[in-house]
């Protein structure tokens, strides 16, 4: 669309120039038409990126030289994960070796509910019948009595 | 990934219908449950707190569930609107939940 004055009505303007000049600012303008409608798909796609990364929680890996009892040691520092859920506002803290966590609205009332879940892991697997302990249950309770003293 | 709106109260169908055993944990604030294959303690699955309101569950919370349990996300919705039988989780369950070699 061309826009101001219709340049082939203005009679001071030489006909064969006005005619390029016709195209070229027409040419202009499809090309703004074309780069306004591909920035509001890139903003749009910015929009659910942003969207996405908002939903993914923030990942880090710390240790643990505590559980929190004086009746249970750790052999070795343990490695655990914390997830921060910025969203909901919650902290999940995980050893994944041994499926237990923790959940908390800070990193420190997830590590202190981990803590708490190791240890009733650890109580129950030690003490309980292993004849009733799947596979997985047996695995975890090697690790955790390679890992914990009492 | 997202969750539907789950609340504490939508496990207790599962809870009935795994026939979750209760463990002895009582060190934290939410319950544990064995979910029992062939006689043996096979998964253990902690759930929320029923007494915890009817509010929706935390994304994290509700992906720890789903893994414990070895369910996709879409599998985890069957299982609580339904449409996912116990045998057919036991059949998924045989499936997956063994312990990497």
């Amino acid at each position: 669309m061309i826009r101001g004055v219709n340049p082939t009505q203005d009679p001071r303007l030489d006909k064969t120039q006005l005619s390029d000049q016709t195209w070229l600012v027409a040419d202009t303008d499809d090309d703004v038409s074309r780069l306004t409608s591909r920035m509001a798909d890139v903003a749009a796609e910015v929009e659910s990126l942003r969207l996405a990364i908002e939903h993914q929680p923030c990942i880090y890996p710390i240790e643990i030289t505590d559980l929190g009892s004086d009746a249970y040691n750790l052999v070795r520092p343990l490695p655990i994960i914390i997830e921060e859920y910025r969203e909901d506002d919650v902290v999940i803290a995980r050893w994944p070796e041994v499926e237990v966590f923790g959940e908390g609205h800070n990193p420190s009332t997830a590590i202190q509910e981990l803590k708490n879940a190791i240890l009733d892991l650890y109580d129950e697997l030690v003490d309980g019948d292993l004849s009733l302990l799947g596979d997985l249950p047996l695995a975890w309770r090697r690790i955790l009595c390679k890992t914990i003293t009492r | 990934m997202k969750y539907p709106n789950i609340s504490a109260k939508d496990f207790r169908n599962v809870v009935r219908k795994l026939s979750l055993e209760e463990t002895t944990a009582e060190r934290g604030k939410h319950p544990v449950y064995w979910y029992i294959l062939d006689g043996k303690k096979t998964l253990r699955i902690t759930l929320p707190n029923t007494h915890g309101g009817s509010g929706a569950l935390s994304t994290g919370f509700l992906h720890q569930i789903r893994n414990s349990l070895r369910l996709s996300g879409g599998q985890l919705t069957d299982l609580i609107q339904c449409p996912m039988s116990a045998d057919e989780y036991a059949e998924i369950v045989r499936g997956v939940a063994k312990p990497k070699e």
